[in-house]
């Protein structure tokens, strides 16, 4: 007897209906599996008699995880969920980790593992690059504006620190390695202290958003 | 010379085949967008490569060979001088960053220039700048071409010209050939060469002397009390008033916002993580760079102690130490460095210049359209071409005045830019007779500076020029009516 591997409904929003491709069930088979299509319905019997009859489940792929089951950054990108299939997977992924049924997931369904096990998601363009924060024009021009005087700022505080250090200790006397104190300080201490003015200047004071290019949009 | 100096080569043949080859993968493809591709890479640089690329186009032979020679000279009171640097790398990115990538997005524009005649809608403001440009880029190619040349003759003993034919036909042909984006990634590697080398000089100079407190006893030995004395006070007991160390933050620091070369960068990159990315990197070894190379020029005291070991001009240090204090495969690989530098400084003053002619004088004016974009990329390849020749034919025997104007070709590029490109950007009531009076009047003071040689206690030329040009761009400015562009500033 093969063992039997439940797999979880898709969803189609305009038809309202539960569908199924064709080659989840035949890699399943060719695999020395029995397929089978679990029905969209999340009650706790439902759950209870999937959990007890499989013995694996293949998480399928489809419509992105509703942004209210983890702590989504950009919830405006989110496709229209299908919020009666993230019901039932969350609901069969509990139970069936609880029972140690072996678990697969296939994009939607590794995203849901994710999700389920406490990770969060990022939405992601085609081109792989990270979604971003989508600021107008006028708003991202503003903060460029911002960023240029924090920059600025930042520099003027490490040519004051260069100075100081120089002038504080020109005439210290003191000498480390051979090279005076007033040295280590202002030139090597002044190099030192840019680089950690900038690694604040950027993680904190910076921010991150789409860099909107109308070039590209031109036909 | 002995019998083994071939092996001096070995690596800077090496070192050239690569770039040749890394070129060649990362040549820009005809069709698309040829131009935005061919001048500015798709704006599509890596945080990394962007951050390289800068490092590299603004580290140049003089900080190689100059500047240490120079630091040899007056103790580390020249290191003082080089040590705005340390803002170098990221004011550019932090300050035109974000604006350059936004406006020049929205307008299309692919040049700096662009971004110019677009924010004070005057093409003959462009075009003058286009110009100025040109004279300074070319000059300062020369200016690069020579000092590499002169290097590898000194450290190497060939002829001049077969030096400058080797490294200057492999930077002309790469960039020729390969666009923006092969200039990046060069760059790339040229930095990551610079770094190397100045390693290996570190590790030589240092070790040979038996670690920093020995070697400074030996420098303190060989020098006299009084002369010891200098070379451990920050204005060199004089030598170096502190308003020419001030103008040093000038020149080498705030107003290095305004150069092109830099400012183009600012556009070519893809998403502000690689910006930020950038920032962090370029600070990182732009520092490192510069104050360490003037340090080692400095420390280099150790190993050649009299300057009639290499004819008493202070250019001709490191090339002297590398040829007679190193075995020929480490003295290879620590040439590769300036020379790198030379290079990556080059192609993408080459790439820039070509992109004046280009995009700014030919293609505004005639207004080529896309659909004759294969002549478009035909033309642009040539002119790269032959704007790199004149460079290379230029410097196999230089005109005095040439070799003159690149001395002040940095300083030249600052004040024609800082007012029209971050004035510009920045300040909505700025005006396009405002920033012709700027440009003009500053470029004025400048060359009477440089020429009449006025006493100005001790201040470098640009700064009194930069006073004047600020002073006039904002007064005119303010004289003139509010006008105030929306694509620069959305209401």
């Amino acid at each position: 007897m093969r063992p039997l591997i439940g797999v979880t409904s898709l969803w189609d929003d305009i038809k309202s209906c539960g569908w199924m491709w064709q080659n989840y069930l035949e890699l399943i088979w060719d695999a020395g599996g029995m397929p089978m299509v679990l029905p969209l319905n999340a009650s706790n019997q439902a759950i209870e008699e999937a959990v007890g009859r499989c013995s694996g489940f293949l998480f399928t792929g489809g419509q992105d995880i509703a942004p209210e089951y983890f702590e989504s950054k950009h919830p405006q990108y989110c496709q229209k969920p299908a919020l009666v299939r993230d019901a039932l997977g969350f609901k069969l992924f509990d139970a069936a980790r609880q029972a140690h049924r072996p678990i697969f997931g296939i994009c939607r369904g590794m995203q849901l593992i994710n999700v389920a096990m406490g990770g969060d998601l990022m939405s992601c363009f085609s081109d792989g690059s990270v979604m971003q924060k989508r600021l107008s024009y006028k708003d991202a021009i503003r903060r460029s504006h911002r960023e240029a005087a924090y920059t600025l700022a930042a520099a003027l505080l490490l040519f004051l620190f260069f100075w100081c250090a120089l002038f504080l200790t020109a005439d210290s006397g003191v000498f480390l390695f051979g090279l005076p104190l007033w040295f280590w300080l202002s030139c090597v201490g002044g190099y030192l202290l840019s680089v950690v003015v900038v690694w604040f200047l950027v993680k904190k004071a910076f921010r991150h958003f789409e860099l909107i290019s109308d070039e590209d949009k031109k036909p | 010379m002995t019998g083994s100096s071939w092996i001096i080569f070995v690596p800077l043949l090496l070192f050239l085949l690569a770039l040749l080859f890394i070129a060649r993968s990362e040549a820009c493809k005809s069709g698309g967008d040829f131009i935005k591709s061919y001048f500015l890479g798709d704006r599509a640089l890596q945080g990394f490569v962007l951050a390289m690329t800068l490092v590299a186009t603004y580290g140049s032979v003089s900080s190689f060979v100059s500047g240490p020679g120079l630091a040899w000279r007056y103790g580390l009171g020249w290191v003082v001088f080089a040590a705005p640097q340390i803002i170098t790398g990221f004011l550019v990115l932090g300050v035109l960053g974000k604006k350059m990538s936004l406006v020049s997005r929205r307008i299309g524009a692919i040049t700096v220039i662009d971004v110019i005649v677009a924010r004070f809608k005057s093409s003959a403001l462009g075009a003058f700048l286009s110009l100025s440009l040109l004279f300074f880029f070319i000059a300062m190619m020369v200016g690069q071409f020579i000092g590499g040349a002169q290097l590898i003759s000194q450290a190497a003993g060939i002829h001049y010209v077969a030096g400058l034919v080797l490294f200057g036909s492999v930077v002309v042909l790469y960039t020729t050939f390969g666009g923006f984006r092969a200039v990046a990634i060069t760059d790339t590697v040229c930095a990551l060469l610079m770094l190397a080398g100045m390693g290996v000089l570190a590790a030589d100079i240092i070790g040979e002397a038996g670690g920093l407190t020995l070697l400074m006893q030996k420098i303190a030995k060989d020098a006299g009390a009084q002369q010891a004395a200098a070379f451990i006070d920050p204005t060199s007991c004089g030598a170096l008033p502190l308003t020419l160390l001030f103008s040093s933050w000038i020149l080498v620091g705030f107003a290095t916002v305004a150069l092109p070369q830099s400012a183009v960068r600012c556009m070519a990159y893809k998403s502000t993580q690689d910006l930020h990315l950038a920032m962090i990197v370029s600070t990182v070894v732009c520092g490192a760079l510069m104050i360490g190379m003037t340090l080692l020029g400095f420390l280099a005291r150790a190993a050649v102690p009299e300057s009639e070991a290499f004819g008493g001009n202070t250019d001709a240090m490191i090339p002297y130490l590398i040829a007679n204090h190193m075995n020929p495969w480490v003295a290879g690989i620590t040439l590769v460095a300036p020379i790198a530098a030379t290079m990556s400084t080059v192609s993408s003053l080459l790439i820039a210049a070509s992109s004046a002619i280009i995009k700014d004088l030919i293609l505004r004016r005639y207004s080529l359209l896309p659909d004759r974009s294969e002549q478009v990329a035909r033309f642009a390849k040539i002119c790269t071409f032959f704007i790199g020749l004149l460079s290379l034919i230029l410097a196999i025997n230089p005109f005095e005045i040439i070799v003159w104007i690149n001395m002040f070709a940095f300083g030249g590029l600052e004040i024609a830019f800082l007012c029209p490109l971050v004035g510009g950007l920045f300040w909505s009531r700025a005006t396009a007779k405002g920033a012709w009076v700027s440009v003009l009047g500053g470029l004025a003071v400048y060359a009477w500076a440089c020429l009449a040689k006025p006493d100005l206690g001790g201040w470098h030329a640009v700064s009194p020029a930069l006073v004047v040009s600020i002073i006039s761009f904002v007064l005119v400015s303010l004289a003139e009516t509010k006008n105030i562009n929306q694509d620069f500033f959305p209401q």
